[in-house]
């Protein structure tokens, strides 16, 4: 007697039927896409380098301490508590006046968008919530794809969350130099060779074996940071590191639902020196106002990153002509009311204070001019995000025949700063918005301010 | 700008192309400046609704006049001549 298929086996090998029907075409797809680079894409004029165009001397350079050495939590060591204490009074004093004079971009709407932009999110961690199904407990093995497929859908992923560019810097004897020491809540950041990641009272221990840093940025609105240094400019700064914790566990998640470990900033401003990383990562360049400038949103970018054991294919660093473009643009030093900013026609290897981290060649700041500004308008200011040249949508074609000059005729490179004062930032009293920030409640802006379709268009 | 937009931009400049290429005669330098002066006509108009997009009004008015205006002559100096040219004959 013929053995019968029960109802149960029958669909199971129907199953394999369909499935060895449906991996025909697919095994087809795969050999076509692997031949397809891994990684940005993005137009050929961008160059793909070994070394960045920024200047490092690894010898020189040590870990830092976020919290010892950066303004944003030591500034007081620099400036002292009696300066802090005035400082502070002034932030104070402004913000209530202009909030009762009804001052554009201060009123009472623009305070309140700023208190919405600042809540709704996701608390952000080092090991992240640690709730997604691992493969382990799915009676399945964890996720085995190669290092370039492995990029490919964390790109994907991430980007679905809402990241704008995705990259990825291994970890080695010089990299690991921009770990910070210590975190901005002061734990001491700890590189063993360790299975398991490890958060105690004052210490995160990050596992050897986790040897990659996804380094990914997230979009500001250029049209509303144009509104600089108003609270209505900067809350898109708020909104941007609210979604970026967002993404961040998410991202975690992911990783751990392919059996990876994904080890987070813990707060604001952790884990490493985002600029450097982002500059290792090709996600951009080092800029005059020493932050990442990108080729697809220009300054309008916060840089975040994520450690994991994922084996990912490294992203090089990028030549777009940024650097060298900011030589001779001296737009955001000029407009910075502060006048923090350098104004040296070259990077130099010399710091302007403990804040910087000597061993590379940059445009350094004075961070504690800049912060000064801060207390005194009640925001962080962005100013000097908002005049750059690379901040623009890019709807326009003469972005792209901007973005095609810059990265192939260094010699255009002041007259097409000219011809961007011209079209877009006639000068402004100090301190001043480019733009009406009482018209900004009356414009048809796309979600969150920002055109998710700005590097697709870009790279098309 | 809309995609339908630009198919009818299109069609109408091949039209008037295939019109020029018909019923006038034109020296290479006519071509040159012609075509050269589309192009930059074209530009001036895809930036110019771009900017208005991008709410940078006062860079679409600067398109307009930079990128338009020098089109417009180039324009009409590689087409008023034969087109005066064919009348004449
Ligand atoms: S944030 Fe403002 S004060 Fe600070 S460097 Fe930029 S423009 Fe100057
Ligand atoms: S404003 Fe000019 S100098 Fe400053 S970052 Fe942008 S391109 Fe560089």
């Amino acid at each position: 007697m013929p053995e019968n298929l029960t109802r149960r086996e029958f669909i199971k090998d129907l199953g394999k039927l369909g499935a060895a029907a449906s991996l025909a075409p697919m095994v087809a797809l795969g050999e076509q896409s692997s031949d397809k680079s891994v990684g940005l894409k993005r137009p050929s004029f961008i160059k793909e380098v070994d070394k960045p165009t920024t200047e490092i001397d690894w010898d020189l350079m040590e870990r830092m301490s976020e919290r010892e050495r950066t303004c944003r939590r030591s500034f007081v060591k620099y400036v002292g508590q009696d300066r802090l204490d005035k400082l502070t009074e002034i932030r104070n004093q402004n913000t209530d006046k202009w909030l009762k004079e009804d001052k554009p971009g201060y009123t009472l709407k623009d305070v309140a968008i700023k208190s919405g932009s600042g809540s709704g999110y996701m608390s952000q961690s080092y090991l992240g919530p640690q709730s997604a199904k691992t493969p382990e407990k799915l009676g399945v093995a964890k996720y085995s794809g190669s290092p370039e497929e492995a990029l490919q859908i964390l790109q994907s992923a991430m980007r679905h969350f809402g990241a704008a560019t995705v990259g990825v810097v291994e970890l080695d004897a010089h990299t690991e130099k921009l770990i910070y020491s210590q975190d901005p809540d002061g734990k001491y950041m700890q590189i063993l060779d360790v299975d398991e990641p490890l958060e105690t009272d004052d210490t995160r221990v990050i596992p050897k074996k986790a040897r990659w840093v996804i380094t990914y940025t997230v979009q500001m609105s250029q049209e509303t940071l144009n509104l600089a240094p108003t609270i209505l400019g900067s809350q898109t700064t708020t909104l941007t590191y609210r979604r970026a914790r967002n993404i961040q566990n998410r991202t975690q998640e992911f990783l751990r639902g392919l059996g990876y470990m994904g080890l987070g900033e813990a707060s604001t401003n952790a884990t490493g020196i985002a600029p450097a990383f982002g500059v290792m990562a090709g996600l951009g360049e080092l800029s005059r106002y020493n932050r990442l400038l990108t080729p697809e949103y220009g300054s309008m970018v916060r840089v975040f990153k994520i450690i994991t054991d994922l084996p990912l294919a490294p992203t090089k660093p990028i030549d777009a002509g940024l650097l060298e473009f900011c030589k001779r643009c001296l737009k955001c030093a000029d407009h910075c009311p502060s006048k923090a900013l350098s104004f040296d026609t070259e990077p130099t290897w010399k710091t302007q204070g403990e804040w910087n981290n000597p061993g590379h060649k940059a445009f350094f700041e004075d961070s504690v001019k800049c912060r000064n500004y801060w207390y005194e308008v009640g925001t962080n200011c962005g100013i000097c995000f908002a005049v750059c040249p690379f901040a623009s949508q890019n709807l326009a074609s003469w972005s792209k025949f901007r973005n095609y000059m810059t990265a192939t005729v260094p010699g255009f490179d002041k007259t097409l700063v000219s011809i961007d004062d011209l079209l877009y930032t006639p000068y402004t009293e100090f301190g001043k918005p480019q733009k009406d920030p009482e018209e900004w409640w009356k414009l048809n802006l796309p979600d969150y301010g920002i055109d998710t379709y700005q590097s697709v268009r870009g790279n098309s | 700008m809309s995609v339908i937009f630009w198919l009818i931009l299109g069609a109408l400049v091949a039209v008037g192309f295939a019109y020029v290429v018909k019923n006038w005669k034109l020296t290479w330098y006519e071509w040159v400046l012609a075509i050269l002066g589309v192009l930059l006509i074209l530009w001036s108009v895809q930036n110019y609704s771009a900017s208005q997009l991008e709410h940078e009004f006062r860079a679409a008015t600067y398109f307009l006049v930079m990128l338009g205006v020098p089109g417009l002559i180039l324009a009409a100096i590689g087409l008023v001549l034969p087109a005066m040219r064919a009348k004449k004959g």
